[in-house]
């Protein structure tokens, strides 16, 4: 068997918050592949975000954030290197699509700038190289008068060409393992088509592995090689996309499935699982689910343990009662 | 850029009318009538009659004020009560000693000031950081002529390091102009850097937590290049436009640093003006102000032009 590219061991996330740790996440494992794609879904701040970017080294070193585990790339860990040794990786092998495209762009340089800066740094490419494959990759992420746009600034773009400038300066280096925060969500449904097309072409030409967080099913059903299903900073189900879909086993997988709207099924209301995700600060010791679970027991008050579906090496998940 | 300026220079205009509205109002309510504090309690009547056409008083407010308008476009400010001379003349004879004085702190309060604030955000919680930030304390919390009486009573009586007192010294020995010119300046400067200092930090504090800084990080950028290509630019909008808003604070402390120094400027007229009650000299005085606060404020406009790419291009 060959070794995954990038691996995510027993990753724990804390916050102080009022004087108290919140553990935002709990044991989060994944493994990577060459070339594979891993959708991370889940509710909103279920910790999708702060797993993705503890990968990069970006939560900042503060004193109140606490992380513990193992993040491996190509066996090395990477939450033991400084900042200066972390640069060689991040824009280059390793980078990443932030949620916010509004934001996530630094209004007083120009788009162009902001491509070609890792081409520069990484690639030790001269200015009329990095240019020119700065507009090459404008070209690619389907903005029109690339050539003109490359010297405009952020604040003349729309929010959905922003995100796909933000694609295209993730992209620059050809990186070997790609994370995407919800790449698409800014975006109509045509460009989100087209951008998942892109990505999806990258992945073929240059064996790229990809981790894409999304709130969006029908984006995993179309990108997706293995799914991490969270809930609450924990992993609850994680399996190949295809298991997935077709024998979710968690009680919360299968709500979140449900929630789908599907025109083949007539229902007059959209499902949805009652209750609201516990804040950080009042998560329920054991199962983080428990609260709103149909199925809660006495048990659930003790984490659940990791169980391996039957006949699905690949598929696991955390519950007490299926 | 060029059709920026031009048009911050035409959107200047209406605020000097608006100000030199807001002048002509204000001299006019102020009690005391001119004549009777000129002329004194026991003129005669004939006498204060003659001084009120004199200076214009006795016409209808309406006329007044279309005739201070004209006069102001013309440069022309009218009459010292005083000394006889032109307003203007008095003026521009001290002038260049306050403006060379309000330029240089500015000099010193930004080239201090700037640094100091950035370093000590980078530097946040460390050492640096809290020994600037009592630097800037100081510059805030002294009042400018205290700061000025200490450092005469130092840096010019004891270490005679410097002039005591400054006087008229003609621009053809500019060293010796430079050299009366340094103490003043260094304490009004100080509070420049106390001001500059504070805004440069907490700026750049801010611009540290925003997203585009983590995206930045995110290319794998060293960390200068984050820090100042990134990080900077951004900061230097909001304090731009603080060091704009701070010169009418200099101004003002420079009418006080310039009579501790017993400095010619801009104070020494005032309070001349304000001792003789020379009514037609404070009312050039108060236009001459806000000539240069517009000045400074048009500047600050233009500069934004250089830095934030939004403000060239949505106008
Ligand atoms: N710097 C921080 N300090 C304290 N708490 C934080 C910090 N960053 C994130 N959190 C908390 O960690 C939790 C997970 O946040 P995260 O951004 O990963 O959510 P998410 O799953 O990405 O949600 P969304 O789908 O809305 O993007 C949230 O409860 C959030 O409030
Ligand atoms: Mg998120």
């Amino acid at each position: 068997m060959t070794e995954p590219v990038f691996c995510v061991k027993d990753l724990s996330i804390s916050f102080k918050l009022n004087g108290k740790w919140c553990q935002a996440t709990q044991n989060v494992n994944f493994d990577l592949m060459e070339n594979e794609t891993l959708c991370i879904v889940g509710e909103s701040g279920c910790g999708k975000s702060i797993t993705a970017m503890s990968c990069l080294g970006l939560l900042p070193k503060k004193k109140n954030i606490h992380i513990e585990g193992q993040v491996l790339y190509k066996g090395v860990n990477l939450l033991d290197l400084t900042e200066k040794e972390l640069n060689d990786y991040r824009g280059d092998d390793l980078s990443m699509i932030f949620q916010e495209p509004m934001t996530s762009l630094n209004p007083v340089l120009t788009v162009g700038e902001q491509i070609t800066e890792s081409l520069l740094v990484h690639k030790s490419m001269t200015k009329a190289q990095a240019r020119e494959t700065g507009i090459e990759l404008l070209n690619k992420v389907k903005i029109p008068e690339a050539e003109k746009r490359f010297s405009q600034y952020p604040h003349q773009f729309s929010g959905g060409m922003r995100q796909r400038v933000m694609i295209a300066i993730a992209l620059a280096c050809k990186p070997t393992v790609l994370f995407a925060d919800e790449p698409t969500t800014a975006l109509d449904v045509t460009i989100q088509a087209q951008v998942l097309h892109l990505l999806k072409e990258l992945r073929r030409e240059t064996k790229m592995s990809m981790v894409m967080i999304t709130h969006d099913m029908g984006v995993v059903a179309s990108v997706a090689d293995k799914v991490l299903v969270m809930y609450g900073g924990q992993v609850i189900e994680n399996s190949s996309c295809k298991d997935l879909f077709e024998a979710p086993n968690h009680p919360y997988t299968k709500a979140l499935l449900n929630a789908i709207p599907r025109p083949d099924r007539h229902i007059d209301h959209l499902t949805s699982i009652p209750g609201q995700v516990p804040t950080l600060a009042g998560m329920p010791s054991g199962c983080r689910f428990s609260t709103r679970c149909e199925l809660v027991s006495d048990q659930c008050a003790m984490t659940p343990d990791v169980n391996t579906v039957a006949g699905q090496q690949s598929h696991h998940y955390r519950c007490w009662n299926v | 850029m060029l059709v920026f300026t031009l048009k911050r220079l035409l959107a200047s205009i209406p605020t000097l009318f608006a100000v030199l509205t807001v002048i002509f109002v204000l001299v006019r309510i102020v009690p005391g009538d001119p004549a009777l504090a000129v002329l004194g309690d026991s003129a005669s009547e004939e006498v204060i009659q003659e001084f009120r056409k004199s200076i214009g008083i006795d016409k209808p407010l309406w006329e007044q004020y279309l005739v201070f308008m004209g006069d102001v476009l013309q440069g022309n400010l009218g009459l010292s009560m005083a000394t006889g001379k032109t307003v203007v003349e008095e003026v521009s004879n001290v002038l260049p000693y306050t403006l060379e004085l309000t330029v240089a702190s500015i000099i010193i309060g930004v080239v201090f000031g700037i640094p100091l604030g950035i370093f000590s955000a980078i530097y946040r919680n460390h050492f640096f950081d809290y020994l600037a930030r009592m630097v800037s304390l100081l510059g805030l919390s002294f009042p400018a002529f205290y700061i000025s009486i200490l450092f005469m009573i130092y840096l010019s009586v004891e270490w005679d390091w410097f002039p005591v007192f400054s006087e008229y010294i003609p621009w053809s020995d500019p060293l010796t102009r430079l050299y009366h010119l340094a103490l003043p300046a260094l304490s009004l400067g100080v509070i420049m850097i106390g001001y500059v200092a504070r805004t440069s930090r907490s700026s750049m504090l801010e611009v540290l937590g925003e997203d585009y800084i983590r995206t930045a990080k995110s290319k794998g950028l060293p960390r200068n290049m984050v820090v100042f290509k990134h990080g900077f630019r951004n900061a230097l909008i909001p304090i731009l436009t603080l060091t704009g808003l701070y010169l009418g604070l200099l101004m003002g402390n420079s009418v006080l640093t310039e009579i501790v120094f017993n400095r010619p400027g801009l104070g020494g007229l005032i309070v001349g003006s304000l001792e003789s009650r020379d009514y037609t000299m404070l009312q050039g005085l108060i236009v001459t102000y806000a000539f240069f606060i517009v000045l400074a404020n048009l500047i600050t406009d233009i500069s934004y032009g250089l830095v934030d790419p939004r403000v060239k291009n949505n106008d």
